[in-house]
């Protein structure tokens, strides 16, 4: 961490006075002069700049810290925004760096002058053989992208931008991760057109298999020069999306066809994945290896086979401690916390774009801002290439699988799916199309199931918990027992943790004179309590009913302590044969209420 | 058509189409018979008890409660079922349904005067409810944790029940103890989750002869919901599929959703439309699950094994409704199809259209423990 804050203070300190967003053409931020405002993004604005130094130009994408997620999650996103930083992928527009201030966050990013839809509004439907070359492109760098556990769910044209040889950059990838669910949503209704059905079903699992649909999407505007599902009227386009209805131009080659059908899938668990359409026989036509996924690399079991510059490098760019990113990497793969696997992801991406370097024989990758072209790779086939054309295209990543799970279905070929009219979001848009009239009265109907499903969750404990010296519980336990008058056995030495108590059973305050005791009222209640270690320094005090008093306990009651590891042993019998009463669980939670209520008490005191 | 059967095929190099093909058939046929056979091997090996989680929570209400409490009880902890006690016999009183409450509505709106009193039922008096409108209390049956699991389900199946509840008997003071409630979609999953047998139940549904196609109850959008309640009564099913004109189907109304529908004791919501009602249901509803007829048993079982279902509504490729297969329908068939089947008196249950019904899920889930930590 320390190095991270070092150069965000940095940073700030040569950033200018005046608040950079609201600074027009002219203005600079850090090291960029900026040229003029490209636009308003999903998260925020996008300006043009210049580096002082080299004269790169940067697209500089300007986040006001109000719309990321809960503020209490502050740390964990710029822990993701750096994560970006380590994507590289030919068809991803990089993030060079990362330029924070109080109240903005300001993304460095690869600038990429025209949008792929441009050139498709210009140029109409495109030959299968050109949609192909960007498809592959899209797809290449959503694999990469997903194989590190990043989906993007938000792909649509604006985010398609072309580069000046016609390659393909795909920006905003891992941005809606960071995002607060309210403003993702809100941004994709802007263009739903492009959302899968579990996205605009507002389905919280959203996970890589939205991205293929929206890909399914983007090849057929390319290959039929219109969109698959569309209506002005959302509620229509939603129930089209929901259905899965599309009609597939004649003129489509069958290989065309079929991988359209398999990608629009409404159910996401019998979509293509992402590894299925590196497979597909049209996807396969003239495909430039150097989109397949790298072999399968060793992964990090062996400590020996840590590569110190990789780690080195993880300190500067993550702020990760060398001592934390060894003991990441050592920790099991399914072990350790949040913190374990987002440093070993890390880890990986690093290694592979140093491995990528190295195979490429170039180390300006990483440092020059002129993107990867691919021509540059096509006309300059490094060893990678070579290797990757060896390896059969049936890899395993367990990334990816782990990534993909929930689409990993292992009977092909069912017809099961949700139905999605069913969903609470689309019944609702539905009984909005069917009765246009009646609006606020179902606006109002289903407010009140959304609010009330909300608040329901309870949180459950038994007992109390602890964090006091287990010495100190035991003896506020007695102090709050002899507060309530209620008398114990003492303890044996090989178990000080158990007590058995009795206690009368009072349950209205003094007794008129003359009034008869009711049921229990006024008998004896037996009660054990016990004290649990949960785990290091957190303590259960648990409370059990242990019956009611009887006259042949007097002499059971010192015994019984021994007997509790035998409970069930005959010589109880005294007492459960004169035990054939009713017996309620109520007596009991008063009591035990009172406890605790007592200790409470002593503890506030205290 | 499934790789070990080809590669049979081929060995015995007959390279006849027909022939390759019905050999196929009677392979999965025999194939089918031996999963069949292993998974009820499996269900007699285990006990009620195997299928409960390390740690759980169980709910049990007193049947002195009121009614309208024990209503937000329900909700407010996310469950549809609860076991009921009386504390004045000890004993074990039953279970607390959805039904209990569509019993309760029937009741008002039998007798609208009597408002007032169905604030002030308790739990108790569910059977008198019962008996004011005439319908046949359900059965109590309950088993002991540690009897097998295979003859827990033909208890449950027995009983129309879909849900069983584990009651032990402590010989020490001679009192029942509630210790859990199994329902049918917990032992389906425990089935799927543990069976690999099951991947040899590769026959569709249509020629498994389980579910039901024919007279099916349905309403549309339009219906008034409380219709929808005395078909769900009248039908004893836990599921009315909601279809347009043509017969496409669009919802499903559950048993369940009543909770929703008549919570904080409002009854007055009876006179929405089923599309209305509908809105209640809480937004993190997760869908009706729909198949069709070429829908492989494995495929079920693997569903059953990944996400919470409550049935299966069997469609065309038109989307229309064809059937419905419940819980109970894919319990029967595992452990009643063929050698059983006749013999049993569960078959005549076969009219329920929704077995497990969303009440199982959430059941389900209020016992909080991750199931995986079974295999």
């Amino acid at each position: 961490m320390p190095s991270q804050q070092d150069r965000t203070t940095e940073r700030s300190g040569r950033e200018p006075s005046r608040d950079p967003s609201s600074s027009g053409s002219g203005g600079r931020i850090g090291r960029y002069q900026i040229i003029k405002t490209l636009g308003e993004g999903s998260f925020g604005k996008v300006k043009l700049a210049y580096h002082l130094g080299t004269r790169q130009r940067v697209a500089l994408k300007i986040i006001n810290r109000k719309t990321l997620a809960k503020s209490d999650m502050q740390g964990r996103i710029e822990r993701e925004i750096s994560y970006l930083r380590l994507l590289r992928h030919p068809h991803i527009i990089k993030l060079y760096d990362v330029i924070k201030s109080k109240d903005e966050v300001i993304m460095v990013i690869e600038f990429a002058g025209k949008e792929l839809f441009d050139y498709i509004v210009q140029r109409g439907k495109m030959p299968e053989d050109e949609a192909r070359r960007f498809f592959q492109q899209i797809i290449g760098a959503v694999e990469y992208c997903h194989r590190h556990k990043i989906v993007h769910r938000d792909l649509k044209p604006e985010n398609l931008l072309l580069d000046d040889n016609l390659n393909v950059k795909i920006a905003d990838f891992g941005l809606s991760n960071i995002m607060t669910d309210g403003n993702f949503l809100k941004t994709s209704c802007g263009s739903p057109n492009y959302a899968a059905p579990e996205v605009i079903s507002g389905k919280l699992y959203a996970g890589p298999e939205v991205d293929v649909w929206s890909c399914g999407v983007i090849l057929y505007v390319m290959l039929c020069g219109r969109l698959p599902f569309d209506d002005e009227f959302i509620p229509t386009l939603f129930k089209k999306i929901n259905g899965g209805v599309y009609s597939l131009p004649s003129y489509l080659s069958p290989g065309a066809k079929h991988l359209l059908q398999r990608m629009l899938v409404v159910n996401p668990m019998n979509r293509i994945t992402v590894r299925e359409i590196m497979q597909d026989k049209w996807f396969k036509v003239n495909l430039p290896a150097y989109l397949l996924p790298p072999e399968e690399k060793n992964k990090t079991d062996d400590l020996s086979e840590i590569d110190e510059t990789v780690v080195g490098a993880l300190g500067r760019t993550m702020g990760y401690d060398k001592e934390e990113v060894y003991d990441a990497l050592k920790s099991s793969k399914e072990g350790g916390g949040a913190t374990n696997s987002e440093i070993r992801d890390a880890y990986e991406l690093m290694k592979e774009n140093k491995l990528m370097e190295n195979d490429a024989g170039k180390d300006g990758l990483s440092s020059s801002p002129p993107s990867w072209s691919s021509e540059g790779l096509r006309s300059n086939p490094g060893s990678i290439s070579r290797k990757r054309n060896e390896q059969t295209l049936t890899f395993d990543n367990p990334h990816l699988t782990n990534a993909l799970n929930a689409t990993d279905i292992s009977t092909p070929n069912t017809t099961i799916a949700v139905l999605p009219s069913s969903l609470p979001t689309y019944h609702k848009a539905n009984m909005m199309a069917m009765y246009p009239g009646m609006s606020a009265h179902l606006e109002k109907l289903a407010h009140a199931a959304s609010s009330a499903s909300r608040k329901s969750k309870t949180r459950w404990h038994f007992g109390i918990r602890s964090r006091s010296y287990p010495i100190d519980v035991m003896s506020e336990i007695y102090r709050a027992l002899k507060g309530l008058g209620a008398e114990w056995a003492k303890p044996t030495e090989e178990d000080p943790w158990t007590i058995l108590v009795r206690w009368r059973y009072m349950p209205r305050e003094p007794l008129a004179d003359g009034a008869e005791l009711q049921g229990e009222q006024g008998k004896l209640m037996k009660m054990q309590i016990q004290l649990y270690q949960l785990e290091q320094n957190n303590y259960l005090v648990d409370f059990k009913f242990d019956g009611w008093w009887t006259e042949g306990d007097e002499h059971t009651m010192a015994k019984e302590k021994q007997l509790l590891r035998r409970r069930r042993s005959s010589t109880n019998m005294a007492r459960s044969s004169s035990e054939d009463e009713t017996l309620s669980t109520y007596p009991f939670l008063h009591m035990a209420t009172r406890l605790i209520m007592e200790l409470a008490v002593n503890s506030q005191a205290a | 058509m499934a790789e070990s059967s080809t590669s049979a095929a081929q060995s015995l190099r007959i390279p006849i189409q027909d022939v390759q093909f019905r050999l196929t058939d009677d392979i999965i046929d025999a194939e089918q018979r031996d999963g069949l056979r292993a998974i009820r091997e499996f269900l007699k090996g285990k006990t009620a008890y195997d299928v409960l989680p390390v740690s759980f929570r169980l709910i049990v209400l007193d049947t002195s409660l009121l009614v309208r409490k024990s209503l937000n009880i329900l909700l407010q902890n996310s469950i549809v079922s609860a076991p009921l006690w009386n504390s004045k016999t000890s004993k074990f009183a039953g279970m607390l349904t959805s039904r209990d409450y569509i019993n309760v509505i029937q009741y008002y709106y039998q007798n609208p005067d009597q408002m007032d009193k169905i604030d002030h039922f308790t739990l108790d008096g569910l059977r008198d409810v019962e008996k004011a409108i005439g319908t046949q209390p359900i059965e109590t049956v309950s088993v002991p944790p540690f009897r097998s699991l295979y003859d827990a389900c033909l208890k449950m199946i027995a009983s129309k029940g879909r849900r069983i509840p584990l009651i032990d008997y402590e010989e020490e003071n001679k009192r029942e103890i509630v210790v859990s409630v199994l329902t049918q979609y917990r032992i389906l999953k425990f089935v799927a989750q543990n069976c690999k047998e099951t991947r040899a139940l590769r026959k569709p549904l249509k020629d498994l002869h389980i579910g039901k196609y024919d007279n099916l109850a349905t309403a549309t959008m339009d219906t008034p919901v409380i219709e929808v309640i005395h078909l769900l009564a009248s039908r004893d099913v836990s599921s009315i599929p909601i279809v347009d004109n043509e017969g496409v189907l669009y919802n499903v109304y559950e048993s369940v959703d009543i909770l929703t529908l008549i919570k904080g004791g409002i009854y007055t919501d009876l006179s929405l439309t089923v599309g209305e009602a509908l809105l209640r249901r809480p937004s993190d509803f997760e869908g009706v699950y729909t198949c069709t007829e070429l829908d492989r048993m494995d495929a079920i079982m693997d569903t059953i094994r990944r996400a919470r279902l409550h049935r299966l509504i069997i469609v065309d490729s038109k989307g229309r409704l064809k059937g419905v297969v419940s819980l109970g329908d894919i319990l029967r068939f595992l452990l009643l199809d063929r050698e059983e089947e006749a013999s049993s008196s569960a078959e005549s249950t076969g009219g329920e259209g929704g077995g497990g019904s969303k009440e199982d899920i959430k059941h389900d889930d209020s016992l909080a423990v991750d199931p995986q930590s079974y295999q």
